[in-house]
């Protein structure tokens, strides 16, 4: 450091101090004045310029809080949703919360599988694949048949009063024994339909459809007879 | 408190000592209010600056931003009558660092130097030293340009230097 910088710097600490004593004697001086009546037109500008100021500082809160809040809203909506879709029960309390019934005297409701449920009155069909629509209930003396509709697929589902009878057609199919509700069923496997039939002590059931053989089990073992 | 509501008591407290200020320079009751409103919108623009809570350092600043205000205002209206008005001058250091001495002792004789300064100079040199308000922000408040503000300084610091010369002479 040279000697120049080196007073340079020696006299600014000394104006600081020399500072806090000027300012000292010029607060001294700044003795109390009379309170003076402004000019109305003075006062006019003087408060709008404090109301814009009240108006900016109003509008700057409102950004900062909105934004929060807009904030809060989105963590939540993301949290809720999580959570609707990855429960099920939730899953389906929300999607029947915002689906209308179907047609009348029927009444779909989803459930926790991620299917419908489907009843008629006559019928419980407790799972229903997604999708699907009823689109055709015969109802007759001894027999009810309900056919559900999705694009080119279809199943439907047959109840015969315990006189009823059925028959199958076996050829190039693949025939199995499955259990439905403790009662022997026989599936049957084709190339462009699939069915299973079952008896229980009043009544016949026929599930038959071009969907998956999966699928027919599953809607035959949530059938239900109300 | 809010940022208005402090506003607002900061003109109600010190209006008044704002105005027999600028009434001082500028001899004229509307102008002295004008003036007074222009210094507070000054202010306003810059409050999140003046971090003090010190009510007699408010007040000072306060008082020097008026006075800037109204010296501008006055100057203002002499050059629009045609009048000569005193410019800044331009001061000139002919001391060396060789020839002063300065220690503890020289803090009064710089405050008298300062107290007995221009005010154009004076209200920068606390305004920059004193209440550590930046460059830019100084020039904004007064109204003036960074370049100007800096030149201020420079002559300040400069007339301190030839008056502790000439007092050393003296001695």
């Amino acid at each position: 450091m040279t000697k120049p910088d080196a007073f340079d710097k020696a006299l600014d600490v000394l104006i600081e101090e020399a500072l806090e004593i000027v300012i000292e004697k010029e607060c001294e001086e700044l003795e109390a004045v009379e309170k003076r009546e402004f000019s109305k037109e003075h006062e006019r500008k003087m408060k709008k310029l404090f109301d814009k100021l009240r108006r900016d500082e109003w509008r700057e809160r409102a950004v900062k809080y909105s934004k929060r809040a807009a904030c809060i809203c989105l963590i939540g909506l993301v949290l809720a949703t999580t959570s609707i879709c990855s429960v099920g029960a939730w899953r389906a309390w929300f999607l029947n919360f915002f689906f209308e019934e179907d047609a009348p005297n029927s009444k779909f409701n989803f459930n926790e599988s991620g299917g419908k449920e489907y009843s008629d009155g006559n019928i419980s069909l407790e799972y229903v694949p997604w999708g699907f629509e009823a689109t055709k209930n015969t109802m007759l003396e001894h027999m009810i048949i309900i056919l559900f509709e999705k694009d080119d697929l279809y199943f439907s589902v047959s109840m015969y009063s315990s006189n009823g009878q059925g028959s199958v057609d076996t050829e190039d199919a693949t025939v199995s024994r499955v259990d439905i509700n403790d009662c022997e069923a026989i599936l049957v496997e084709k190339k462009d339909a699939n069915q299973i039939l079952w008896r229980d002590e009043e009544n016949l059931f026929i599930v038959v459809g071009n969907i998956n053989s999966d699928e027919i089990v599953k809607i035959a073992k949530n059938l239900k007879i109300l | 408190m809010s940022k208005w509501k402090q506003i607002e008591e900061l003109y109600s407290v010190h209006k008044n000592i704002m105005f027999a200020e600028a009434y001082g320079i500028l001899q004229d009751e509307i102008l002295a209010e004008d003036a007074v409103g222009e210094a507070f919108f000054r202010i306003v623009k810059n409050i999140d600056k003046i971090k003090m809570t010190d009510s007699v350092k408010i007040r000072s600043l306060l008082v020097i931003v008026c006075r800037n205000v109204a010296i501008n205002m006055y100057n203002k209206r002499k050059r629009e009558y045609g009048l000569i008005t005193k410019t800044e001058e331009s001061i000139v250091c002919e001391a060396t660092p060789e020839d002063i001495v300065i220690d503890r002792e020289s803090v009064k004789e710089i405050a008298k130097i300062i107290l007995e300064m221009e005010p154009i100079y004076k209200d920068v040199m606390i305004m920059s030293k004193f209440y550590n308000i930046n460059r830019k922000d100084i020039a904004q408040m007064l109204g003036i340009t960074e370049e100007t503000v800096t030149k201020r300084l420079q002559r300040a610091k400069a007339h301190i230097k030839k008056c502790l010369e000439r007092s050393e002479r003296n001695d």
